[in-house]
């Protein structure tokens, strides 16, 4: 119990522990792919605002017609060295005819018949309409591209002509290194079709990741921040990761920070292990302490509880040695002066009852005496009612006489000086003696006696005791059975035993009153057995006879159908 | 045995082990984040433009150098032709995000066609002379592909049926076209053209057994300055009408795109692409 009201706390700490260490770690690596995404999403976001700024081209003149060649020339040449994400360049009219054109391979212009019509495509017309427009993301040998298209407009804001341009995507690629997760947690940028654009740490991963939950999710505009949106799964790029991602709107395009866990957990791991470490330790410290405290405070309380238990059946000698220097010894030091006490007072009232029994004896066989002697005449004639009256003390000091008997038969035993000598005896003969006595008693209530002899090993017992054991039990089944019945003796061998069975079939006696029954003056109290005089010390005397002879003593009986008192007795070995 | 006294190690070990094994089991149920399966992978399986029955899962060309009666052969027209199709493997495999590859095989000697440049070459030149393709490619199914043909090679004539084969012709004559053979029920030309709105020209009669898709290129696209510039990605914009994909432009020349059938088909083949809307009717990006 007491390890158990250690342990409690510890183990609602230890998961406490568990919970707030594993909670916090999850806070933390949420923040830092969420840092790592709003960077590297602000750093995409700048890169494409500063590509779309230089496209917005707004003349000095107020007329509403196209820029010059010469000047579109030169203009797209400054473009092309402001910006080295440029590509491929163009003025288109608002007819929707290129006018110029720049790319890598011709700096200086394409020629005439590689200018193209480009009056239905969506990047002329919406540019042509006075919004940017940001195409989807293509794949060349180059590396990834966009195109981009704005509108030029004169000084008045009125479009003029369109300048449309291919923007080189592999910036990304740069911005997307170094993304400051852990030792190898990475950032991609799927565009809206799932493909990936660009990787950190990688320039080989061209996989589509659409299908991915979060990434789909993300190209429907959701973003994923925070440690409740944070989700952990096994990444197509082959790791289980923890993972975040936000959306890029006028790209539609989903950035995804992704960390493996075995790097994103390393510290977690290290630190759960501790907590696991003194978790097992103070675990294992305060079961050792409970141990330690029961054994100080438990045993000798149950040391206590056990010798009272021996107390209470009579064994006033039982003594308890408590060393614990501290109030259990104190308690079991005054429980030993309180059996002192209980011994004292035992040994006093055997003494008093030996001695009242032993000076009483004399005055009641001085009563019988006399009275015997009236009853006889001596004294002159008795009859009628005074005979009536003398028969009835004669009774009740019979009655002390057998009160006194008893009681210094128990005195003796208390004392010690019940004096039985044991020696190898045949059991018929007292028996046989026994049941000739009583004769008369069960002639008397027309009881049979049936005595079912068979051939006996000697038995170790005293032969008066035997007779007095024998006296009081077929006696008491005579006494118990109303009216008519049997009374059997019977013997059996049993292991280096010889058990005597004595059966009546007299009233019987209830459960209850078998637990009892060989108690100091218990009697069965009952509507048919109160009449039946006795002084209930008997079967109490017979009890401690049989023990002292190394036998035992028991019974079987049921009410109404009477009762069998067994007892053995010890083979004698010749 | 003191039973007694064991009895509490016993408590007390059973007591530990429900001690380690409670602060587990709940970190383990209610404080350890679960991590999701991998999901499974969208696999694209390239097919014919709008058409899944025909794989493109594995592309072989089989192309010839075709030289007319009284022509000479271009001396390094291997080599040129090599570094152009190995071009435009590279350019496809990335197109189509690996999925498709392409293979090639060169008959390894010029083909001296039966009959002069005027034979097949043709005026219209705005439509890549189709004509002439239909022409020498009739020829050299009868000649090369055939068995019994006097330049019949089995090993080149070989289709492996786990391949989509497309017969390449480097043409030393006019016209860069392309195209695959489709079944017509009408019978008539006219009928054939009048809901795309075409020229009945760029329709022929084809008579051909085994061999449904073929392109033709001139050899100046590859050699000649400037269009030398553009030759490779000419070469692939043909090839890729043999998919099934159209042109990206009008007969006004007003491009519908500016991927590899329309705007970039003039320009180097390092800048071309093939735009999401043809990469979606080729399966090899997902339906929007």
């Amino acid at each position: 119990m007491m390890i158990v009201i250690g342990i409690i706390p510890i183990v609602v700490a230890g998961m406490l522990a568990l919970y707030s260490v594993t909670y916090s770690h999850r806070l933390n690596v949420s923040s830092l792919e969420d840092g790592a995404l709003d960077q590297k999403s602000k750093e995409i976001q700048n890169f494409i605002s500063e590509v779309a700024d230089i496209f917005k081209l707004q003349v000095g003149y107020e007329q509403v017609s196209e820029i010059e060649k010469n000047s579109q020339h030169f203009l797209l040449t400054q473009m092309f060295h402001d910006m080295p994400v440029l590509e491929d360049v163009s003025f288109v009219n608002l007819a929707g005819r290129e006018t110029t054109r720049h790319t890598l391979d011709a700096p200086n212009g394409v020629a005439e018949e590689f200018l193209r019509d480009e009056s239905r495509l969506p990047s002329f017309k919406t540019a042509a309409n006075g919004n940017t427009y940001f195409g989807q993301v293509y794949y060349t040998e180059r590396g990834p591209r966009l195109t981009l298209a704005s509108p030029v407009r004169n000084k008045n804001g009125v479009i003029i002509s369109v300048i449309s341009g291919e923007i080189s995507l592999n910036k990304i690629q740069e911005i997307l290194q170094r993304p400051k997760l852990g030792a190898t947690g990475y950032v991609y940028v799927a565009d809206a079709n799932g493909q990936v654009l660009a990787k950190s740490n990688s320039k080989d991963d061209f996989k589509n990741v659409r299908n991915m939950g979060l990434v789909q999710d993300t190209l429907m505009g959701k973003s994923f921040w925070g440690p409740a949106s944070q989700r952990r799964y096994e990444s197509i790029f082959g790791e289980s990761v923890v993972a975040a991602a936000t959306y890029i709107p006028n790209l539609q395009w989903a950035l995804v920070a992704e960390w493996p866990i075995a790097d994103a957990d390393l510290i977690l791991d290290t630190l759960l292990a501790q907590v696991a470490a003194v978790f097992l330790v103070v675990m294992v410290g305060a079961i050792l302490l409970s141990l330690l405290l029961s054994a100080q405070i438990v045993e000798p309380i149950q040391v206590l509880e056990q010798s009272a238990a021996q107390v209470a059946t009579g064994n006033f000698k039982k003594r308890v040695v408590i060393a614990t220097h501290d109030e259990i010894e104190e308690l079991g030091n005054a429980f030993n002066k309180m059996t002192d006490g209980l011994e004292q007072l035992q040994q006093l009232k055997n003494e008093f009852v030996f001695i009242a029994a032993h000076e009483l004896r004399t005055p009641v066989a001085a009563i019988k005496g006399y009275l015997s002697l009236i009853k006889d005449g001596t004294v002159g004639h008795v009859e009628g009612k005074v005979l009536d009256f003398i028969n009835k003390v004669m009774d009740a000091n019979e009655r002390l006489i057998r009160l006194v008997d008893d009681l210094l038969e128990i005195a003796r035993s208390d004392a010690g000086r019940l004096t039985i000598e044991v020696m190898p005896i045949e059991l018929l003969s007292p028996i046989q003696s026994v049941l000739s006595e009583l004769q008369p008693l069960a002639d008397e209530k027309s009881i049979k006696l049936i005595y079912e002899q068979m051939t006996l090993p000697k038995v170790l017992a005293d032969v008066g005791r035997v007779k007095e054991v024998v006296v009081n039990l077929v006696g008491n089944a005579i006494k118990y059975t109303i009216g008519s019945g049997t009374v059997t003796i019977t013997h059996e061998l049993q292991d280096q035993m010889v058990v005597t069975h004595i059966k009546d079939t007299g009233l019987g006696i209830s459960k209850e009153d078998q637990e009892k029954l060989f108690q100091k003056f218990y009697r069965v109290a009952t509507e048919q057995t109160k009449n039946i005089k006795g002084t209930g010390l008997g079967l109490f005397i017979v009890k401690q006879i049989i023990e002292k002879m190394n036998g035992k003593i028991w019974v079987e009986s049921k009410e109404g159908e009477g009762s069998t008192f067994s007892f053995s007795l010890q083979i004698a070995q010749v | 045995m003191d039973f007694r006294r064991y009895s509490y190690l016993i408590a007390a070990c059973a007591i530990l082990v429900l001690a380690i094994a409670i602060p587990v089991e709940f970190y383990f149920w209610f404080v350890a984040p679960t991590v999701e399966p991998l999901q499974s992978v969208q696999v694209f399986h390239p097919h014919f433009y709008r058409n899944p029955d025909i794989s493109l899962d594995k592309i072989r060309l089989k192309v010839v150098y075709a030289v007319p009666q009284g022509k000479t052969a271009w001396s390094d027209w291997k080599n040129i032709l090599e570094q152009a199709l190995r071009d435009n493997a590279r350019f496809h495999a990335l197109q189509f995000r690996y999925t498709s590859q392409i293979a090639f095989d060169i008959f390894p000697e010029p083909v001296f066609l039966k009959n002069p440049a005027v034979y097949y070459d043709s005026n219209d030149t705005n439509r890549g002379n189709p004509r002439g393709l239909v022409a020498i490619t009739q020829e050299l199914e009868t000649r090369l592909l055939t068995s019994g043909g006097d330049l019949y090679s089995p090993e080149f004539a070989h289709k492996n049926p786990n391949e989509y084969t497309v017969l390449g012709i480097f043409y030393e004559g006019v016209g860069a076209t392309g195209g695959t053979i489709y079944e017509s029920d009408t019978g008539s030309f006219r009928k054939i053209v009048e809901r795309p709105k075409l020229p009945e020209t760029v329709i022929a009669d084809v008579r051909l057994k085994d061999w449904n898709s073929f392109f033709l290129l001139n050899r100046k696209f590859l050699t000649d300055i400037p269009y030398r510039v553009y030759g490779a990605t000419l070469l692939y914009h043909e090839f890729g009408h043999t998919l099934g994909l159209p042109d990206a432009y009008d007969d006004h020349n007003e491009i519908l795109s500016n991927d590899i059938m329309g705007g970039s088909r003039m320009g180097p083949i390092s800048a071309a692409y093939i735009d999401d809307a043809t990469l979606r009717a080729l399966g090899v990006l997902p339906e929007k």
